[in-house]
C-alpha cells in the first residue's frame, strides 16, 4: 500500500505490518541441503533477509507464524514439497511457498503449480543458470505480494474503521444513482432509514427526505450525474418529522476517459446549526422589531406631547389676552414662566422628533466632499458667525461615504455649539480640519473656548445634557446627541479632547468613500 | 351649496378636544367671517352630522368643514375616506387642522382630498393666524365659479 498516492489522493499513514527483513525457512532433507540453500540465497539476494534452516517439517509447520516465506526441496524427510505445501495452505492459507524442482521433473514442477505454489525454481544442470538468484528474487517477489496483500487487507480495515466511526454519511452511487457502491453505518441514523433498506434500493433515500425539499434533491443529483458537483442543504428522517437538517457535498468522478464513473460525497447533519442560525434570525428580527417601535415610540411620544403643551401654552396665551388688565405684576410674571416653560418643552419635543428622524428619515450613504458640505453649513450660521463676530475656518477636507444633510448637520452642530460655549472675553475661533486616512477619515473640530472638564466629556453626548460650560446659546441640549447618533449611524466615532481652559477639539471618523470620482459636491 | 355673502357661513368643526373646541371658537369670534360653528366630537358623529342622521336632520349642511387627524372611535382619515366615496359630501371644502407636522399625515390627507392642511399652533396668537388663514382659504372658495 503506498503512503501517498498523487492519483487516489487518499493518504493511509506506514502500516506496522512488520518491515523488518523477511524471514525466510530453507527447508531440505538434510542440514546441509538447507544450508546450502541458505547460503546461495544470501550471496545472490539483493535484499535482505533473515534466513534459517530446517529439517524437520513438523516444527517448521508448528510455527509457521514466525516465517514469511517457506524455500523447500521437493525431497524432504518425511514427506515431498508438495505435501508439505498442501499442508502450510491448509493451515494458513497464503504464506508463500517456493520450491525447488530437479531440472527435467516437469511433472511435480505442474503439480506444482497446480497446488497453487507461489513460485518453482528449476535446480540441475538445464535448469535455470543461476537458480539460488532465482530463488531469492522469488522469494523477495513473493514476500512482497503477501505484505502488499496484508498491508491492503489492514488498509481496508482502517478506511472501514474511519468509515464507521465518522458521523458523516459516506457514500459512493453509480453515475445515474441506480446502484449502490459505499455507504456507511452514519446513514441510518442521519436519515432514520435502515442499511437494508438504501441496500436493496439505493434511491430509498430519497423517500426519507422532506417532500417539500425532495424535488430540488432529485434536481441537483441529476446535475451531479451530468457532471457538475453540487452543495445542498435539506431536511431529512421522517421518524423524526424532518427536523434534521443535512449538508449533503456531491460530486462525480470520472474515468481515464473522462466519462462519469461514480457520484461520491458526504451528508453532514447540520441541525445544530440551522438552529444556530434560526436563533440569529429570530433575535435579529426582534431586534429590528424592537428599533422599529422604539422609533415609534419616539415619534408618537414627542407628537401626542405637542397636544397638552398646546392646551397650556394656548390657554396661558388666552388668559393674558382677556384677564391681562386685570392681573397684577405677579400673575404677569407667574404666566411668562409658564409661557417660557411650555415654548422649551415644545422646543425639546421638536429635537426628540429630530433625533428619532436620525435614523427614519436617513438617506442612504453615498460620495460626498465634506468641504462643499461645510460651506452650507457654515452659510446657515451666518447669523450666529456675525452675531458673536466668530472667526470660522476649514482646511481642505476629504470625500467621505455620508448621508449629506447629516452630515451638514453634524458640521452645524459642532461649530454652532463651539461658538455658543465660547469665552466671552474674545470673538471665537472655530477650525475645522482632516486627516485621511485609508478607509476612515477623521475629522476635527477646534475651539479656543473655556474646555470641557473631563468628567464632563462622556455626558455631553447624552440627550439633554446640561454641559458644564457657560451656556450663552438656546439650544435645548440634543445637538451633540444628535450629532453622536448621526456619526454612529455611519460606523464613525466622535468623542471630545479638552482640558479645562484650553478649548475643545471635537473629534469624528467617516468612512472614506469607496470610490471618489464619484464627487457630489 | 355656496352661500350668499353676508349670510352665515356654516361651519362644521370636528374636534375631541374641548379646549381646540374653544380656542376655535374664540379665534372665529375675533375673525371677519360671521359663521355658525357646529361642533362633532369624533368622526362617527361628524359623519351623522354631514348625512343629516337622527339629531342632525334639521341642521344645515356645513359649507366648509374643519377636521381634526386624531380623533376617538373614527379618525379623520377615516372621515375623509367616506367623504370622498359621497358624491355629495366630497365636495364640501375641509381643511385638515392637527398637530402633526409628520409628512406622511400631509401626504396622505392630500391623496385623500381634503383641500388644505394646517398646523395647530402652540400659543394662541398662532391659532389666530392658522383660523386667518382658514377665512384666507374660504374667501378663496366662494370666489371660484361652482362647479
Amino acid at each position: 500500500m503506498s503512503q501517498w498516492d498523487d492519483d487516489s489522493e487518499v493518504f493511509v499513514s506506514p502500516l506496522d505490518t512488520g518491515r523488518t527483513a523477511p524471514s525466510v525457512c530453507c527447508l531440505a532433507d538434510s542440514e546441509t541441503a538447507a544450508e546450502h540453500t541458505a547460503d546461495a540465497i544470501e550471496r545472490q539476494a539483493e535484499d535482505e533477509f533473515d534466513l534459517r534452516v530446517a529439517v524437520d517439517p513438523a516444527n517448521v509447520l508448528d510455527s509457521l507464524g514466525d516465517v514469511d516465506c517457506i524455500v523447500a526441496t521437493y525431497d524432504l524427510r518425511d514427506r515431498t514439497g508438495l505435501d508439505l505445501l498442501a499442508e502450510v495452505r491448509d493451515e494458513t492459507g497464503d504464506l508463500p511457498v517456493v520450491l525447488l524442482v530437479e531440472d527435467g521433473n516437469e511433472e511435480i514442477a505442474a503439480a506444482a503449480v497446480n497446488a497453487g505454489v507461489d513460485g518453482y525454481v528449476r535446480t540441475g544442470p538445464h535448469g535455470d543458470p543461476e537458480p539460488y538468484a532465482r530463488i531469492a528474487e522469488r522469494v523477495g517477489t513473493v514476500v512482497d505480494q503477501e505484505r502488499s496483500r496484508r498491508e491492503g487487507a489492514e488498509a481496508r480495515r482502517l478506511l472501514s474503521q474511519l468509515t464507521t466511526y465518522t458521523n458523516d454519511a459516506l457514500w459512493m452511487f453509480s453515475a445515474d444513482w441506480s446502484d449502490l457502491v459505499v455507504i456507511n453505518s452514519a446513514y441510518e441514523d442521519i436519515f432514520g432509514d435502515p442499511m437494508e433498506s438504501i441496500i436493496g434500493n439505493p434511491q430509498s433515500f430519497v423517500d426519507a427526505v422532506h417532500p417539500d425539499d425532495q424535488q430540488r434533491v432529485m434536481d441537483s443529483m441529476q446535475a451531479v450525474s451530468e457532471g457538475e458537483p453540487r452543495q445542498i442543504e435539506f431536511r431529512v428522517n421522517r421518524d423524526e418529522e424532518y427536523h434534521r437538517w443535512v449538508s449533503v457535498h456531491a460530486e462525480p468522478t470520472r474515468d481515464e476517459d473522462g466519462a462519469i464513473e461514480h457520484v461520491v460525497g458526504f451528508t453532514r447533519d447540520i441541525t445544530r446549526r440551522k438552529k444556530r442560525e434560526r436563533a440569529l434570525e429570530e433575535y435579529k428580527d426582534e431586534l429590528e422589531r424592537s428599533n422599529r417601535s422604539l422609533k415609534e415610540f419616539a415619534y408618537i411620544a414627542s407628537h401626542d406631547l405637542q397636544e397638552p403643551l398646546r392646551m397650556v401654552s394656548s390657554y396661558v396665551d388666552l388668559l393674558e389676552t382677556e384677564y391681562g388688565d386685570r392681573l397684577d405684576g405677579d400673575a404677569e410674571e407667574y404666566m411668562r414662566y409658564a409661557t417660557e416653560g411650555a415654548q422649551r418643552m415644545q422646543e425639546m419635543i421638536n429635537s426628540l422628533l429630530e433625533y428619532s428622524r436620525v435614523h427614519s428619515e436617513a438617506e442612504e450613504p453615498r460620495p460626498v466632499d465634506a468641504s462643499s458640505v461645510f460651506e452650507d453649513a457654515r452659510q446657515n450660521l451666518e447669523l450666529l458667525i456675525e452675531e458673536y463676530d466668530a472667526e470660522v475656518v476649514a482646511t481642505d477636507l476629504p470625500v467621505v461615504e455620508a448621508d449629506r444633510d447629516q452630515l451638514g448637520q453634524v458640521f452645524q452642530n459642532l461649530v454652532k455649539n463651539a461658538i455658543e460655549h465660547a469665552d466671552e472675553d474674545a470673538p471665537p475661533r472655530v477650525e475645522v480640519s482632516a486627516t485621511a486616512g485609508e478607509d476612515w477619515h477623521e475629522f476635527a473640530v477646534a475651539d479656543d473656548g473655556p474646555g470641557i472638564e473631563p468628567g464632563q466629556q462622556e455626558d455631553i453626548f447624552e440627550i439633554f445634557a446640561k454641559g458644564s460650560r457657560r451656556d450663552r446659546g438656546e439650544g435645548t441640549g440634543i445637538g451633540l446627541a444628535i450629532t453622536k447618533r448621526i456619526v454612529e449611524r455611519h460606523g464613525g466615532d466622535i468623542w471630545v479632547e479638552s482640558e479645562t481652559g484650553e478649548g475643545a477639539t471635537f473629534r469624528f471618523t467617516l468612512p472614506s468613500a469607496a470610490d471618489p470620482q464619484e464627487r457630489q459636491p | 351649496m355656496t352661500p350668499k355673502r353676508g349670510e352665515p357661513v356654516e361651519i362644521l368643526l370636528a374636534e375631541d378636544n374641548p379646549g381646540d373646541v374653544k380656542l376655535t371658537e374664540k379665534a372665529l369670534e375675533q375673525g371677519k367671517i360671521v359663521n355658525n360653528l357646529h361642533v362633532a366630537e369624533d368622526g362617527v358623529e361628524a359623519m351623522k352630522y354631514l348625512r343629516q342622521e337622527g339629531e342632525y336632520e334639521d341642521s344645515p349642511r356645513p359649507d366648509l368643514m374643519l377636521l381634526d387627524l386624531n380623533m376617538p372611535r373614527m379618525d379623520g382619515q377615516e372621515v375623509l375616506e367616506e367623504m370622498s366615496e359621497d358624491p355629495i359630501l366630497r365636495r364640501i371644502p375641509v381643511v385638515v387642522l392637527t398637530s402633526s407636522e409628520a409628512e406622511e399625515d400631509i401626504v396622505q390627507s392630500y391623496e385623500l382630498n381634503a383641500n388644505a392642511y394646517l398646523t395647530k399652533p402652540v400659543d394662541f396668537e398662532g391659532f389666530m393666524d392658522v383660523i386667518g388663514s382658514v377665512e384666507e382659504f374660504w374667501l378663496a372658495v366662494v370666489k371660484l365659479p361652482p362647479e
